[in-house]
């Protein structure tokens, strides 16, 4: 099996038990899974163990998904670990935002103090955005950093265009209201490049 | 680069998993076979339940029956040492205990007493 070959390709050879095609397709998708997972759960180990029960789930069912219904492989494989995910997070009550409250970080002096302190506006922007209510954070991770559509991190969130650029919408509002004061032009960092 | 978008790749980001985790997951999944006779006791265990709750005793028992034999098989007293020595190796590499913790054969004894030897 070539590392070039196609994911339903892999996905036939997985259901005759390949285990280098099972091993091409885990390489290809487990470290973006693995990080969707841990920005719902916020914890190393949660996130991992969340990955090996969806890569479980394609070994012992790989013809789950299903091509016909129109949604890409890996979009169907993200539902997935966001469904997955979301339970664990359910069940163990995981806690990855850190409340804004308990940042202690000093208003800049200028504005242009902060953007020669990257570092600290990073810090600054990932505790923000992991405050967030879930989909608004994911909303924000898929499509303004990963750079996704709306209507794929839709099929992702389980919600519709529109209520992804709702969620957008409400998430960079809290945002610039916390971070504003700071110095920080959220709007303009979390900017739509599509 | 513009500062946003050095900020934008800072903030996509993540902890990465622990060294060597991608490896270990495929080795335990495709490696034992357990995974598969795991997901048939599931599904029975479900039956049951469905069974169960319809009030349909005589398959529940029945299927209780088959789910406590196929399980007791490998892992009971009856079951070959390589069997054994498989679970115990399939339970270690998917705690990642074998690897990540300072001393794995404190679940290796936890293990042994829980499963009778003869």
């Amino acid at each position: 099996m070539r590392d070039e070959a196609g994911d339903a390709e892999l996905l036939q050879a997985i259901g005759n038990a390949d285990s280098a095609a099972f091993s091409i397709l885990a390489r290809r998708y487990a470290r973006r899974c693995y990080g969707l997972a841990y920005r719902i759960l916020g914890n190393r180990e949660m996130a991992e163990d969340t990955v090996q029960e969806v890569m479980l789930k394609i070994w012992t069912k790989p013809f789950t998904w299903q091509p016909d219904r129109g949604a890409k492989f890996s979009t169907w494989l993200y539902r997935v670990v966001f469904n997955a995910a979301i339970d664990t997070h359910r069940r163990f009550n995981t806690a990855p935002a850190t409340s804004l409250e308990k940042m202690k970080i000093e208003p800049a002096k200028h504005a242009d103090d902060m953007t020669h302190d990257l570092t600290r506006v990073c810090a600054a922007l990932n505790q923000a955005i992991a405050a967030l209510p879930t989909h608004q954070r994911l909303a924000i991770i898929l499509c303004r950093l990963e750079k996704m559509s709306y209507a794929e991190a839709g099929e992702i969130l389980g919600v519709s265009a529109k209520a992804v650029d709702g969620y957008i919408n409400r998430g960079v509002r809290t945002l610039k209201k916390d971070l504003g004061q700071r110095g920080m032009d959220v709007v303009e960092i979390l900017k739509d490049e599509q | 680069m513009n500062n946003n978008q050095q900020i934008r790749k800072q903030l996509r980001k993540v902890p990465p998993p622990f060294k060597g985790w991608e490896a270990r997951l495929i080795r335990a999944i495709v490696k034992h076979p357990q995974h598969r006779q795991g997901k048939i006791a599931e599904q029975l265990a479900a039956l049951v339940t469905w069974l169960a709750r319809r009030a349909v005793w005589a398959p529940a028992l029945a299927t209780l029956c088959l789910l406590v034999v196929g399980l007791w098989q490998p892992l009971g007293p009856n079951g070959t040492d390589a069997q054994y020595r498989a679970a115990i190796s399939y339970t270690e590499e998917i705690s990642g205990l074998a690897e990540d913790e300072e001393d794995p054969s404190t679940i290796i004894e936890t293990l042994n007493s829980w499963i009778p030897r003869n």
